[in-house]
C-alpha cells in the first residue's frame, strides 16, 4: 500500500490519454496543506476525455485501463496500488474551477496535481458535512488560506450565506 | 499517560503545525500507515461481528457475537 504509487498510476492514466486533467481532493488533497488525517480512500476529480463517437462522459475506458494493469473494482472505488480511488467527474462550477486552477506539487520526484487550499476549503464549505466543517476549521486554524482568494471563491460560487452561517457557528469566539 | 504524550497533548496546536510542516513524502507515508491501521481495525470489527456458525455476515441476534439481542418491546 503506497499512495505515491497510486499517484504515479493516475499520472500514467493522463499520459496515456485515458483521462484529461485531474486533481486530488478530499483528505489526501488537504494533507498537502495540513497535518495528515486518516482516510480510507483517495478522491480524484477528473475531466473525462471522450473517445471518438463515445458519450462525452464515460468512465468505462478508465476502469478497463486500470483493470488491465492490476487494478480491481471494490464497491464504488477502483483499488490502485492498495488504495481505493474514487474518480469523480466535475459536476458543478466550483469543482470545475477547482480542477482548472489546481496546482502541481512534487512528491519525491512524482508530480501530483492537487486542488488549491482555497478551493479545498470552499468545497468543504459547500459540502457541509460535519467532517467538512472540521476540515474548514483546520484550514483556518492553520492559517493555510489566502483570505482574499478564499473570499473571492466563496463570493463567486454563491457560498456567502453558508460562510456567514459557518462564521456564526464556529468563529464568533475568534477575535 | 506517559510524559511524552502529555507534552504532546498540552502543546497540541504546536504539534499539529509541526506535523503540517513536515515534507509531503513523510505526510503521505503517514497517510499510508493511518489507512493501514484503520483498514485492519475495520476488518477486525467485521470479523468480530461474525460468530463461527454465522459465516453469512447476517446479524447474530442471539447475542453471542458482537450484536446485542433484540429487546422485546414493552407496551
Amino acid at each position: 500500500m503506497n499512495i505515491q504509487a497510486t499517484i504515479a498510476a493516475i499520472n500514467q492514466l493522463q499520459a496515456d490519454g485515458v483521462i484529461g486533467s485531474y486533481a486530488i481532493g478530499g483528505a489526501v488533497g488537504a494533507t498537502f496543506y495540513l497535518e495528515p488525517v486518516a482516510t480510507l480512500d483517495v478522491d480524484v476529480i477528473i475531466s473525462f476525455r471522450p473517445g471518438p463517437g463515445s458519450l462525452p462522459v464515460s468512465p468505462r475506458p478508465l476502469f478497463d485501463h486500470l483493470e488491465a494493469r492490476g487494478g480491481r473494482m471494490e464497491g464504488g472505488h477502483i483499488v490502485v496500488a492498495g488504495w481505493p480511488v474514487q474518480f469523480l467527474p466535475t459536476d458543478d462550477p466550483l469543482a470545475a474551477e477547482a480542477l482548472a486552477q489546481a496546482v502541481w506539487h512534487d512528491v519525491a520526484g512524482v508530480p501530483a496535481r492537487v486542488f488549491t487550499a482555497e478551493h479545498l476549503a470552499a468545497l468543504a464549505l459547500q459540502t457541509g458535512r460535519a467532517k467538512d466543517k472540521a476540515r474548514l476549521l483546520q484550514f483556518l486554524e492553520a492559517g493555510a488560506l489566502d483570505p482574499g482568494r478564499f473570499q473571492a471563491v466563496v463570493a463567486r460560487h454563491g457560498l456567502l450565506e453558508q460562510w456567514r452561517r459557518f462564521g456564526r457557528q464556529f468563529l464568533d469566539d475568534i477575535p | 499517560m506517559n510524559p511524552d504524550l502529555a507534552t504532546m497533548v498540552q502543546h497540541k496546536p504546536a504539534f499539529r503545525r509541526h506535523l503540517a510542516a513536515r515534507p509531503i513524502e513523510e505526510k503521505l507515508a503517514l497517510l499510508d500507515a493511518l489507512r493501514n491501521r484503520l483498514w485492519r481495525f475495520t476488518q477486525n470489527d467485521q470479523a468480530k461481528r461474525q460468530t463461527p456458525g454465522n459465516t453469512t455476515g447476517s446479524p447474530d441476534t442471539k447475542g453471542e457475537g458482537g450484536m446485542k439481542p433484540k429487546r422485546r418491546q414493552i407496551s
